[in-house]
């Protein structure tokens, strides 16, 4: 057991997951509280990571990131918020405002499933342009391939988005779909767990266009790190998907 | 550690290599690994596969192997296995419901746990190999398992999907045992330790379908006691399989 912990050890502490939730979801009997992500957090040798909310996904968007800000303000070192934005709802977009520029909220998450909306239609095309205005990352959940993801890109090149899931059990599809877009970053967490996973994405993107991400409270962090840390890939790549790459586009403070 | 789902198979993708697992035993402390035959999954007459696995498992010296019989309980006789589970090496039986065609028929699986039962061997009944795949009905599944109260069996495969299920159908049947290589639900190991009890979860990789550093991982991140990670990682896996220390 030791042998398998100090993988960890050289990245111990430094890492950055990009992809994580606080709040319930029943369906599945899962909870996670700001001290539980922080426990997991410690656990896992976890530095800080970006959060949005269960609640927005599966009930209110609002409440959601109310919630997110709550555990921003709890544990300012080890979450970062991320804004929940359903364009459904024309007030989410006059709120999100408020919350990158008051709160310091560092990205905006959309997720077209829960929210039944495609992210290249109207009115989310709309809500889109508010947030690059604001010059923050779109954080997408993508398990078409990257087919949306795609899209979004092509309508805002200037935006950084974070594809997460790598477009999900399509993600060979996706990686190659995404390739041509530079403004494109994908993020590996998903119970999708290939061989050869992250070799293929950093063969076909390069390392400094891979994210860390555990999907907290659906996975176990432990899932990620084992893609990264199980893959045929030389340390410095290593470093670049665990931390540097959400270092870089100014994620998190480095 | 022993590792109970482990799987061989002669496809470019994913890639079985036996220097691969003898890496892994070397560098984890794995001990030994269970193998069924992946190929299996997609011939409705695992008689071939079985002889291959066989006598892999024979001929091989350095890593540790054992084996598990793949059974299609809508073809396979338990005259024609009784000699094959009489092979040495042989622990136990390994199903794939979903792919031999009986998802949800009570039948089948009463006559798989009957087979299993005359051959004294536990079975591995694969509820998943991928994420997106179909899968078996616990429920019928379940009501089998009521009526061979003596026939253990592991499932692999499940996933926080599943979570569910578990804790309302699996918990309650004692001869249902969990491996951990595809369960990856936040605290997941917690909870399944919690729920069905330590003696009931046990490690396994889906070597070579995943790296084997994600459920090593899982299990040593997991927040349980020594005691707890080495009843998952070998001592209920010795006890099941009745393996020689």
């Amino acid at each position: 057991m030791s042998v398998i912990k100090g993988l960890l050890g050289p990245y111990w502490g430094r890492i950055v997951d990009v992809h994580a939730h606080v709040g319930p979801d029943q369906r599945f009997l899962l909870r996670c509280s700001a001290s539980d992500l922080v426990e997991a957090y410690d656990r896992c040798g976890i530095r800080v990571g970006l959060v949005s909310s269960t609640i927005s996904l599966l009930a209110d968007y609002a409440v959601g990131n109310r919630l997110v800000l709550e555990a921003v303000k709890r544990y300012p070192e080890r979450i970062v918020g991320l804004y929940s934005l359903n364009p459904l709802y024309e007030e989410a977009v006059e709120e999100l405002r408020a919350y990158v520029e008051i709160y310091g909220f560092r990205g905006v998450k959309l997720h077209p499933d829960y929210f039944y909306i495609e992210p290249s239609e109207e009115p989310a095309v709309g809500a889109l342009e508010a947030v690059a205005k604001l010059g923050v990352p779109l954080m997408l959940h993508s398990y078409d391939g990257g087919v949306e993801a795609s899209k979004v890109a092509e309508l805002f090149p200037e935006m950084t988005i974070v594809v997460y899931h790598m477009g999900g059990v399509s993600w060979r599809e996706g990686l190659r779909r995404l390739r041509r877009y530079d403004n494109v970053y994908v993020e590996i967490s998903s119970s999708v767990t290939e061989r050869g996973l992250v070799e293929e994405a950093v063969r076909t993107l390069g390392s400094s266009r891979v994210l860390f991400g555990s999907d907290i409270p659906y996975l176990e962090p432990a899932v990620s790190l084992g893609k990264v840390l199980g893959a045929r890939i030389g340390r410095d790549e290593v470093e670049d998907i665990l931390y540097r790459n959400a270092e870089r586009l100014g994620l998190v403070r480095a | 550690m022993i590792d109970v789902n482990c799987f061989f198979t002669r496809l470019p993708y994913p890639t079985f290599s036996l220097e691969e697992l003898s890496r892994i035993t070397v560098d984890y402390g794995i001990g030994g690994f269970v193998l069924s035959s992946l190929d299996s999954r997609f011939s409705p007459d695992p008689v071939r596969a079985n002889m291959e696995l066989l006598s892999l498992v024979e001929e091989e010296r350095r890593v540790r192997l054992w084996a598990a019989l793949t059974v299609n309980p809508r073809l396979q006789s338990l005259e024609e296995l009784e000699e094959l589970a009489s092979k040495p090496g042989v622990v136990a039986i390994r199903a794939y419901p979903t792919d031999h065609g009986y998802p949800d028929s009570r039948e089948c699986f009463e006559k798989l746990l009957g087979v299993a039962e005359s051959l004294g061997l536990p079975v591995l009944a694969t509820f998943r190999c991928r994420w997106g795949e179909r899968v078996f009905s616990l429920k019928q599944l379940s009501s089998a398992l009521e009526v061979h109260e003596d026939v253990r069996v592991v499932v692999t495969g499940l996933n926080y999907t599943e979570t569910t299920e578990i804790v309302k159908r699996l918990k309650e049947l004692r001869n249902v045992l969990v491996e951990i290589s595809f369960y990856h639900q936040f605290r997941g190991i917690q909870l399944l330790s919690r729920t069905l009890g330590v003696e009931r979860v046990i490690f396994g990789t889906a070597y070579p379908l995943q790296n084997p550093e994600i459920p090593l991982l899982k299990l040593a991140l997991s927040g349980l006691s020594e005691e707890e990670r080495e009843a998952i990682a070998e001592k209920n896996a010795m006890e099941l399989l009745r393996l020689p220390p």
